[in-house]
């Protein structure tokens, strides 16, 4: 079986399912057997999907509208 | 004998296509800031991309079929109204972008407006050869650059090993939750994890908002910051690692509800 810095060498192609079939099965080994790697790798997935679907930093139509309108201003400015 | 004229013009048309893009073509617009190829700062300490250099190259640069061509075509033909109408298509993207290099949102507010009137003084040169959200993003971060270099504290992006030093290896090993997303409400979570990814450390916090928040490609981030695909992947990684970390308090097996 692969060691956990081995497993962790490839751990980031893993996440993004970057990895040939004969590697996966080679890391899912490992995971069966190394708890604290399989912990580490469920919390990253968990980490990841959070992050992907939390909508953080969204720009409020509050906030862009205004942007917009003082853009179109200074542009309708410069049109002869 | 006109079948065989045919077949033999759509064959030399292809061949020729598949040249061009083979060897790439001249991208839209020029950067007005200047970068090195496989360098790009996020701030300070005296060490300021140099002077002189090429531009960051844009994302694409083979034609590509862009949504947004029709009304790029009209701003183009002088309707400057259609303006308005395309860059709202686009605000959030340049936002994130915008944030995820100044971490600032009154300063991101100010770059955003500099952006937009940016890409309007250029949109005469653009020629379709990226898609527009591409060639308005690659003005974003242009723009976002160049106010960090006016920052005096400023982080580098370099790939100079530094990475090496930064404290990523994992140190809460505690399981999480099986539904975690089901211990907060929506708006704690995104109060959360916008707190986490600006703790982040500059080079890590791009790489992951990018990515996980924006969802561009992986070899698109690296395009867009300058820098290579494995150092963008090990900034990747190690972002999400600390990233996990700072989260790991408000989803572990344990954790209590509402803890934002």
């Amino acid at each position: 079986m692969i060691t956990c810095d081995e497993f962790f060498a490839e751990f980031g192609d893993y996440l993004e399912n970057r990895v040939s079939p004969e590697v996966r099965h080679e890391l899912e080994l490992h995971l069966s057997q190394c708890r604290a790697c399989y912990v580490l790798c469920d919390s990253t997935r968990k980490t990841v999907k959070i992050v992907t679907d939390s909508t953080s930093f969204e720009l409020p139509p509050d906030v862009a509208d205004p942007i917009v309108d003082r853009v179109m201003e200074k542009i309708r400015k410069q049109i002869p | 004998v006109q079948i065989l004229e045919c077949v033999a013009v759509t064959a030399i048309g292809i061949f020729v296509d598949t040249l061009q893009a083979g060897l790439g073509v001249v991208p839209d617009f020029e950067p007005p800031s200047a970068f090195t190829e496989k360098k790009a700062h996020l701030l300070s300490g005296g060490a300021r991309p140099s002077e002189g250099g090429l531009g960051v190259p844009l994302l694409p640069v083979i034609a590509v079929e862009d949504p947004d061509a029709g009304l790029v075509a009209e701003v183009q033909g002088g309707r400057v109204e259609v303006f308005e109408e395309l860059i709202h298509r686009h605000t959030r993207c340049i936002y994130r972008t915008l944030m995820a290099i100044l971490a600032d949102p009154e300063e991101t507010k100010d770059a955003m407006q500099e952006t937009l009137l940016s890409a309007f003084k250029h949109i005469g040169g653009f020629k379709g050869r990226s898609k527009f959200s591409t060639w308005l993003v690659s003005i974003a971060r242009n723009t976002a650059f160049q106010r960090l270099r006016q920052r005096k504290n400023v982080e580098s992006l370099d790939e100079d090993g530094s990475d090496r030093n930064e404290d990523f290896r994992p140190r809460q090993v505690r399981a999480w939750q099986d539904d975690p997303e089901q211990l907060h409400s929506k708006e704690e979570i995104r109060q959360i994890v916008e707190r986490g990814i600006m703790g982040l450390p500059a080079k890590y916090r791009v790489v992951v908002m990018l990515r996980d928040i924006e969802q561009l490609p992986t070899d698109d981030v690296a395009k867009l910051l300058g820098l290579s695909v494995p150092a963008t992947k090990t900034r990747l990684v190690r972002g999400r690692l600390m990233l996990r970390e700072a989260l790991s308090r408000h989803f572990t097996v344990g954790a209590e509800k509402a803890g934002a």
